[in-house]
């Protein structure tokens, strides 16, 4: 499966712009093996260490207007989102009393959602885009940026314990001034939220400011490598009712997730500082125990003379804080290299060094790894 | 803009509100009928069992398991679901312990929960219930080598959970050995293997007549910690044992329980046993004093340098209860509920009125409106003056309160009785506000 991936994605890269009976299409794409080390000594054996190649990924974007105001974007990602799959399960009788003993399971990796964005685009005027289909919710600074423009090789931990993946909603997002005020609207499935188990209806919606006063500023972790300073700030919020119901098709709770999010960002001659807070509240009709979380994380990467970039990033997130907090803190190290500075992009090539840990504060148990990536995106 | 950045900074700080007040009600989930009565309304006159149930738990995910000891010696556990539905109540099928005396409790009562489990101690096992399912299994029923049938004759409630894996402390024994008396394995239990993972045989190895008073743990210390009494070198001797989550003993300490005297055990001799039982479980403050009530009315604390069973104060002692990181004795004085801070080395202070008892009784009169989720769809019922189904007063108990949430535990109510083959009432389940005093 992955060889056939890497086989399209060469095949597609010789034509990377193509254009005929009207429609403009570009194709993107990036490929980025990692050798990665976790240790965990408080953990059971064989989850004790953890060495091997399975955070590595392939992207495919493929970008493209049909009309000045009509386009679409479509992104796979292969190797994101992988589980273990049950392909066997059998009751096993151990002493032949006519109870199940014990369960004997067969599983296989198996991929998860390979679609990260699959979007219509409808542009009416400069200053108003529209956005249909499956996409990152625009939640904080760093849910804005592109996967091959983070800093680190993931998301923080922060962010992705206060949303991760994509859903499928409708956005509407506007840029004025210059994109100096950038300002995004949507209602979404809220798969995302990671609270949709069972039978459960609702909508999410979601909405977002950033300022920029010194000018346009991108959301690409990577890519300020000079010029003037550059600051934003901006806050996202998502307001998510919904209703569960029992097995026999009755409301039974009507629960309003609500989560907000503050960010400030600031770059400069190829410094780049942002920092987020989050939080979130949980209310329902039926339990009267509200659920808290909170969390933050700051972040910074320095571009030097020789495609150098020393990086640092830290972070904490506490949920249940209403009735048995868990607290939960990353320190993230590394040094990004740039070998290609005189490619297209100049963050074409990137070689990541980089030492993670998370420590469970509360359950008081760590965990210690090292990572090497190499991406080349084009 | 200064405005609209204003209201974004406040939204963004995250305005937490939804928790209830000091004595104050949230929804009253009724989930059935229980064998016997409301113990308030349980007089020596009358032929009715009062109700057995101890303080109800809550897991991470907000399943709520309630533990209903049955007149026929066995337990039944419900768990209600986070949003909505109960189960029917599982019999975990176990054995009341060897030597249990009369009038001695049957369930031991809750160990810890997770994100959708909870385990608890009952007769002599040791006993998951799912969350998700309502299913309940006994944890240690057998020796996974020798296929011995096991007795877990202590079961610490202390939950040890990581991400990788979840632990507890337990003595186990044959039964054979549990009814002889012999002294116990200290083993640490895998709680998602449902074995044991590593065990010691019980120190030192020439005691005899072992007995378990009692269990308790201070979470904040990651410790659990057992109470027994054996006889050694012609004497008896009586100690609180710490246990870390590793299973090792990091204290023993010698205790004053009365009489030294040895303790003779014949297998065949149903003399009870001459120390008194720990009734609930023992409870620790933040400067790592344990206390808790023993069956024959005194208060038992100790701290690291040793303790003894003491008199109680001048009032009818009932409950202990932790909060904020400090422990009281909870009771009756003059008939409403009152408390005194357990302070020192292990006294209890002067006692005053337990105001959130009060005012969650208080709550409780006239009609009130329960949810009755026996079945779906749930509909609201009216209950007129329904009583605390557990002890004389909410609150009062000598079991620790679930953390429900903050300044908040769960509770349990009954509403109507009903007469069938015995007296049935019917229970609902509630969280309640709650403040000490």
């Amino acid at each position: 499966m992955m060889s056939l991936f890497f086989a399209a994605v060469s095949a597609l890269t010789c034509t990377a712009n193509a254009e005929s009976k009207g429609v403009i299409l570009r194709t993107h794409g990036y490929v980025a093996p990692q050798f990665q080390a976790v240790w965990r000594p408080e953990a059971r054996p064989v989850d004790q260490s953890r060495v091997g190649m399975t955070k590595s990924k392939a992207g495919l974007i493929f970008k493209g207007h049909v009309s000045p105001k009509w386009g679409f974007k479509i992104h796979f990602v292969l190797g994101q989102d992988t589980f273990s799959a049950l392909t066997k399960a059998s009751p096993i009788d151990e002493d032949n009393d006519g109870t199940t003993d014990s369960v004997y399971t067969e599983s296989k990796d198996a991929l998860g959602n390979m679609v990260v964005e699959s979007t219509v685009l409808y542009k009416p005027v400069d200053e108003l885009h529209l956005k249909l289909g499956r996409m990152r919710i625009p939640f904080t600074s760093q849910a804005q940026s592109p996967n091959t423009d983070l800093l680190f090789p993931e998301r923080s931990g922060p962010n992705e314990t206060f949303l991760s993946g994509s859903d499928m909603g409708a956005l509407a997002k506007t840029s004025l001034l210059d994109d100096r005020i950038q300002g995004s609207v949507g209602v979404f499935n809220g798969t995302s939220t990671n609270i949709f188990k069972t039978e459960r209806q609702g909508i999410l919606y979601t909405g977002r400011i950033d300022i920029n006063p010194l000018g346009a500023f991108g959301f690409s972790e990577t890519s300020e490598w000079a010029g003037p300073l550059l600051i934003g700030v901006g806050s996202g919020a998502i307001y998510n009712p919904y209703t569960a119901y029992d097995s026999a098709g009755y409301a039974t709770v009507s629960v309003k997730d609500t989560r907000y999010s503050l960010s400030g960002r600031a770059s400069f001659y190829g410094l780049y500082v942002v920092g987020e807070f989050l939080t979130r509240q949980q209310l329902d009709s039926m339990s009267s125990r509200p659920e808290w979380g909170s969390g933050w994380y700051g972040q910074a990467g320095w571009h030097l003379p020789l495609g150098l970039e020393p990086m640092f990033r830290m972070g904490e997130s506490t949920v249940d804080e209403s009735f048995d907090p868990q607290t939960t803190r990353w320190i993230d190290l590394g040094l990004n290299y740039y070998p290609a500075l005189k490619a297209k992009r100049k963050d074409q090539v990137k070689v990541t060094l980089h030492y993670l840990s998370e420590d469970r504060v509360d359950e008081d148990e760590r965990a210690r790894g090292l990572s090497t990536r190499v991406q080349v995106s084009w | 803009m200064k405005r609209a950045l204003l209201v974004t900074l406040l939204a963004a700080g995250g305005c937490k509100s939804g928790t209830l007040n000091s004595g104050e009600w949230g929804k009253l989930r009724y989930f059935g009928e229980l064998s016997g009565v409301a113990p308030v309304l349980d007089t020596d006159d009358d032929l009715q069992l009062p109700l057995e149930l101890i303080p109800p738990v809550s897991d991470r995910s907000g399943n709520v398991y309630v533990l209903h000891e049955r007149s026929t010696n066995d337990s039944v556990v419900y768990v209600g679901e986070a949003l909505g539905g109960w189960s029917r109540g599982c019999p975990p099928q176990e054995n009341p312990l060897p030597h249990r005396a009369a009038g001695e409790a049957h369930v031991h009562g809750f160990l810890g929960t997770s994100e959708d489990m909870a385990w608890f101690w009952a007769g002599d096992a040791l006993v998951q219930v799912s969350g998700a399912t309502g299913e309940c299994k006994q944890v240690l029923d057998k020796d996974p080598l020798t296929l011995t049938d096991l007795r877990v004759v202590a079961a610490l409630p202390y939950v040890h959970e990581t991400p990788a894996r979840r632990t507890l402390n337990a003595w186990v024994q044959g039964s054979n050995d549990a009814q002889s008396r012999n002294p116990p394995y200290q083993v640490v239990v895998d709680l998602d293997l449902r074995r044991y993972v590593s065990y010691a045989p019980f120190e030192p190895a020439e005691a005899t007549c072992v007995d378990v008073l009692g269990v308790g743990a201070n979470a904040e210390h990651e410790e659990g910690v057992v109470v027994v009494a054996y006889n050694l070198d012609g004497a008896r001797v009586a100690e609180a044992r710490k246990i870390n989550p590793e299973g090792m003993t990091t204290d023993r300490i010698t205790l004053e329980l009365g009489d030294t005297d040895p303790f003779v055990c014949d297998a065949r001799d149903a003399e009870d046993t001459p120390e008194p039982k720990i009734l609930g479980q023992l409870q620790a403050n933040d400067a790592g004093i344990y206390a808790g009530l023993l069956s024959n009315g005194q208060l038992l604390s100790f701290h690291t340098g040793g303790g003894s069973a003491k008199d109680l104060p001048n009032f009818d002692v009932q409950g202990m209860v932790k909060q904020d990181g400090a422990l009281w004795v909870t009771g009756t004085a003059d008939g409403r509920p009152v408390a005194g801070e357990v302070i020192g080395a292990g006294m209890v202070s002067s006692v005053i009125r337990w105001k959130a008892s009060e005012r969650a009784a208080a709550n409780l009169q006239g009609s009130v409106e329960i949810l009755d989720e026996r079945y779906s769809p749930a509909e609201p019922v009216r209950w007129t003056n329904p009583v605390t189904a557990i002890g004389s007063w909410p609150f009062v108990t000598p079991h620790p309160l679930d953390v429900y949430a903050i300044e908040t535990t769960g509770w349990l109510i009954a509403g109507p009785s009903f007469e069938s083959i015995e007296t049935r009432t019917a229970v609902a389940f509630g969280p309640v506000g709650m403040t000490v005093p």
